[in-house]
């Protein structure tokens, strides 16, 4: 099947149109194929090109070399970029900086107001979308009298309306407290499970762990990429990527080091558990 | 210490009343062409019109008056100083009082009232479209008179946007002054006390990292904004309409008349 999304040796140089030659890639030669409906991970430190790569994704930035399709669609081209915003939308990391409207209506009409859908269409959708989130009720409320999770669930309700296939979330979650942070990964579970690609931005080892298959990116280029319970194999590489580790991961590891007969292959907490108790019960 | 009392934006008072159900569109031009005609009238007729005019405005509204007139509060004293100074400037008529060095003329205390009395009353018509109008109805209103003109180069969409986008901001700059200057305070910053200039440069470092974390917002809301699809005013729908009533256009059959009747009063 055709990828949604193919990025063939894309590359990103900030200022390459004074074409500086000592100008540092922010992203350089990277081959991805995201999968209609795929559900993907991305982590890495900080200035390693996550959000350039999401910004080279619906056309926010242009490749400095290389080549990025969207649904078959060349970003490079500047009439393919309405069409490539509405197929990809995009849900940023501060709630408060990407409300544009007075109210949660106004502001989950914003994006079909671009695309010039009629009005008795955008109610409808408007609707449908704010019962999907979680927000249906609070149509004419300030957008500043919502929590966190509420304003990052109306950001997510206004790409919603535009019918995207593609939804990024770049650090989505980073700026929530734990129950908005919730709220946030139900809402992007929800739209994967109804069929939408989702590329997933994170800090969070444990929250990457919800995705079909995590990217992890150092200094612009993709270092490693492959199913979330491999990561499980890697606590060392985790270190070195300086990612966090996730509490069972450092738990089953130390307890190896300490000698306890604790499977290698042990890849979740459930496992990990049982094999305690296992440990357990033998005394 | 007590935290800022936040602003109401632009002193709108929900209410159904006769006032608040018209069309911003037609309560902008009845304000905006009113404003001139008050100017045509020339005497007791003329003014006895006008006054009748804003008092049933006042009824319409259905606002309380100590509202209204707290609106109408700020410009008060502005209204009384420039009463003063005619009753103690003009010269003509009889000799009403001698107070001293100054005389008070029949012409003095005829401009005085008369003056007084017209910036009183455009005063309370502004008044009250704000108080009936809510900011956003008002940036709807504006957009779709100054549509015309966009063919002469006015983005009219742009500008309205922009009105509304600061209108959704201005309550998180506000949160977001409250936390500096608190911030600040803990460090020991006084806004309260000592001359006036010393309070205004204690503002100081309270308005430059505000300054600086607007710029940084405006930058990512573009960005948001860009990514949502937004190309400029051109092609786009909106969500939000205006509905012109019957009772619009009996508004503008008042304005009319009035306007005539000024005309024909002035003789
Ligand atoms: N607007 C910009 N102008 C110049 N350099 C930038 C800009 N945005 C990011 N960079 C640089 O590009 C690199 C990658 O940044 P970014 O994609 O934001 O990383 P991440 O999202 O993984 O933290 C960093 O070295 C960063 O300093
Ligand atoms: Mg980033």
């Amino acid at each position: 099947m055709e990828p949604i999304i193919r990025l063939d040796g894309a590359g990103f140089r900030y200022d390459h149109l004074q074409e500086r030659p000592e100008a540092e890639w922010a992203l350089r030669g990277v081959h991805l194929q995201v999968g209609s409906g795929e559900y993907i991970a991305v982590m890495g430190p900080n200035g390693s090109g996550k959000s350039t790569l999401a910004k080279l994704l619906n056309g926010l930035l242009l490749p400095s070399e290389g080549k990025v399709w969207v649904g078959g669609l060349d970003t490079g081209l500047e009439k393919n970029h309405p069409l490539i915003r509405q197929k990809v939308g995009m849900v940023f990391q501060n709630p408060d900086n990407q409300i544009v409207g007075t109210t949660v209506k106004d502001d989950v009409a914003f994006g079909m107001e671009n695309l010039g859908v009629p009005r008795q269409e955008m109610l409808k959708r408007i609707d449908q979308v704010l019962q999907q989130v979680g927000l249906r009720g609070r149509e004419a409320s300030s957008p500043h009298h919502l929590s966190g999770g509420q304003k990052q669930r109306l950001a997510i309700a206004g790409v919603m309306a535009m019918r995207p296939e593609v939804i990024i979330f770049d650090e989505a979650t980073s700026m929530l407290d734990p129950g908005g942070r919730r709220e946030v990964l139900d809402a992007i579970t929800e739209l994967h499970r109804q069929g939408t690609t989702v590329i997933h931005i994170t800090h969070s080892v444990k929250e990457a762990f919800q995705a079909e298959r995590v990217v992890v990116m150092a200094d612009g280029r993709i270092e490693w990429s492959g199913a979330p319970h491999e990561l499980f194999h890697r606590r060392e590489k985790l270190t070195r990527w300086s990612l966090e580790v996730p509490l069972p991961l450092e738990l089953k590891e130390r307890l190896r080091r300490r000698g306890l007969p604790i499977r290698h292959e042990i890849t979740g907490t459930e496992e990990l558990v049982e094999s305690l108790w296992k440990l357990l019960s033998r005394d | 210490m007590s935290r800022l009392n936040h602003p109401v934006i632009g002193q709108y008072i929900p209410a159904d009343s006769f006032l608040h159900r018209l069309d911003p569109r037609a309560k902008l031009v009845f304000v905006f062409v009113f404003m001139m005609i008050v100017f045509l009238a020339k005497n007791a007729a003329g003014y006895s019109l006008l006054v009748g005019v804003a008092l049933s405005g006042v009824l319409l509204s259905r606002i309380p008056l100590p509202m209204i007139l707290r609106g109408i509060k700020p410009v008060l004293y502005l209204i009384i100083l420039t009463a003063l100074l005619h009753l103690g400037m003009t010269r003509g008529g009889d000799v009403w009082w001698e107070l001293g060095p100054i005389t008070v003329y029949e012409q003095g205390v005829v401009q005085a009232t008369v003056i007084s009395l017209r910036f009183l009353i455009l005063v309370l018509m502004g008044t009250l479209l704000t108080l009936t109008t809510s900011p956003m109805e008002l940036t709807d209103g504006l957009e779709r008179l100054l549509c015309p003109l966009t063919r002469v180069g006015v983005p009219a969409q742009d500008l309205a946007l922009m009105m509304s986008i600061a209108l959704r901001f201005i309550p998180t700059l506000w949160e977001e002054m409250d936390k500096i200057m608190m911030a600040q305070r803990a460090r020991g910053a006084d806004f309260d006390s000592g001359h006036l200039l010393r309070r205004v440069k204690s503002y100081i470092p309270v308005l430059i990292p505000l300054f600086i974390s607007a710029f940084r917002r405006a930058e990512e809301l573009a960005l948001a904004m860009e990514a949502r699809g937004y190309r400029g005013g051109k092609g786009r729908t909106r969500i939000r309409e205006l509905r012109w009533k019957k009772e619009d256009t009996i508004l503008l059959v008042v304005l009319a008349v009035l306007s005539i009747s000024l005309w024909w009063l002035r003789g």
